[in-house]
């Protein structure tokens, strides 16, 4: 059996395997922290989206989906400190996002939507970016399966975690650096989709319209609805 | 598609083949065979990316992936005429852009592009280390100091006509000192 350790998250005493992440422990025990892009079936936490920033006494300021737990430790999700972190990684996330919400089919199952409230953001683009140039970026429909939406990816790199673990290799990842970062699809070099298992995973675990399924995946739709 | 392409993906295949040959199929081998590949291209060939990843067992996407993290790799030919154009501090404060505008503009390319006949290729490099000449622009060897816009079409003709490899030699060595 795994050795279990004891710590406080919020003064609440909370028992967690040996090794955890402070994110999981902290779920399990009914205890909400801000997460996106975490996936807990990955080998390794991906600690892109930055939202699960909670402060921990003699450790700082740590990502929790990132950080395991000890004997002893001292969480703390709700100090201003790390509260603002979380915002500001929203408003980063959502700085280029195409937030036409209403004509958005992702609307209301958005996980976006869920999130702004719990972290205290409004949802348009924040104050400090609005100058900031928005071009809208062409569409990928390499793929019969699903289409991919640039203005709608944030970046979380859910989908390529599962279909990393789904497949073996990633057929959908990141490309470029930076400002230009997006995901692309293997279709979109190689034209005939002979990789590609249509498994649907990925429209699945997108938590906004970034992935969107067309015909033969409408089924997902259902599925993705539900969560 | 025509005869003549596939002809030369056959042959650009062949090629990486043998240089896939030399290297085990391990992904942290991956860098190492994307800078020999380029090495013997030029660029990065998408057949190049397809052979690369099967030979590693991962995916063409993956491999495009952390080819086009690094501004190392590219994945056009460059032109007979490589332009690079500085785009560094120094370069950038004394009108940079509006030289590489101008040369967009001239050649109908984007940064990273190539011309169709092939002549010219264009990109953005920063600081080549001559600061004091800036704005720089860089064909082949040859260092073009305090560019203008106006300067690029009489550079660019110029090479067009004088494709000679004597005469290039030639210009090199004036301005190479830099
Ligand atoms: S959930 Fe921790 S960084 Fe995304
Ligand atoms: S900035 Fe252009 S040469 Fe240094």
């Amino acid at each position: 059996m795994t050795e279990r350790v004891k710590l406080t998250i919020d003064d609440i005493p909370v028992e967690a395997d040996k090794g955890a992440k402070i994110l999981q422990a902290a779920l399990d025990a009914g205890i909400y922290i801000p997460h996106l892009c975490y996936l807990p079936e990955a080998d390794l936490p991906f600690g892109g989206c930055r939202l699960c920033y909670v402060e921990v006494e003699g450790r700082g300021l740590v990502t929790a989906c990132t950080q395991p737990v000890s004997e002893g430790l001292v969480v703390r999700t709700d100090t201003p400190g790390a509260a603002r972190l979380r915002r500001t990684a929203f408003k980063l996330m959502i700085a280029y996002h195409d937030l036409d919400c209403r004509k958005c089919w992702k609307n209301k199952k958005c996980e976006l939507q869920k999130l702004a409230p719990k972290l205290k953001v409004k949802l348009k683009t924040p104050e400090e970016f609005r100058a900031l140039p928005t071009e809208q970026l062409p569409l990928d429909t390499t793929n019969p399966y699903l289409r991919y939406d640039p203005n709608r990816c944030v970046l979380c790199g859910k989908c390529v975690q599962i279909c990393t673990i789904r497949n073996g290799k990633s057929l959908i990842d990141f490309v470029n650096r930076g400002y230009e970062t997006r995901l692309a699809l293997s279709s979109s070099m190689t034209l005939i989709e002979e990789n590609c298992p249509s498994c649907g995973q990925c429209v699945a675990i997108c938590p906004t319209a970034g992935l969107e399924p067309q015909s033969g995946l409408e089924a997902l739709m259902d599925r993705t609805g539900e969560e | 598609m025509t005869a003549a392409h596939l002809e030369n993906e056959e042959q650009i295949a062949e090629e990486i083949g043998k240089i896939l040959a030399q290297y085990e199929r391990d992904r942290s081998r991956l860098i190492p065979i994307l800078q020999r590949v380029q090495q013997v291209f030029g660029y990065l060939p998408r057949k190049a990316i397809q052979e690369v990843s099967s030979h590693l067992g991962m995916s063409d996407i993956q491999v495009h992936g952390v080819a086009s993290f690094y501004n190392h790799f590219r994945f056009t030919p460059l032109g007979k005429h490589p332009i690079q154009m500085c785009m560094g501090t120094a370069c950038h404060m004394v009108g940079g852009g509006l030289v590489l505008e101008a040369l967009k503009r001239t050649l109908d390319i984007e940064v990273g592009g190539i011309t169709e006949d092939g002549e010219f290729s264009l990109d953005r490099v920063a600081c080549i280390g001559c600061c004091g000449l800036a704005p720089v622009m860089v064909i082949g060897e040859k260092i073009y100091p305090k560019m203008s816009p106006s300067r690029v079409d009489e550079a660019l003709v110029n090479l067009k006509m004088t494709s000679s490899p004597a005469e290039q030699e030639e210009g090199e060595g004036e301005n190479r000192s830099g």
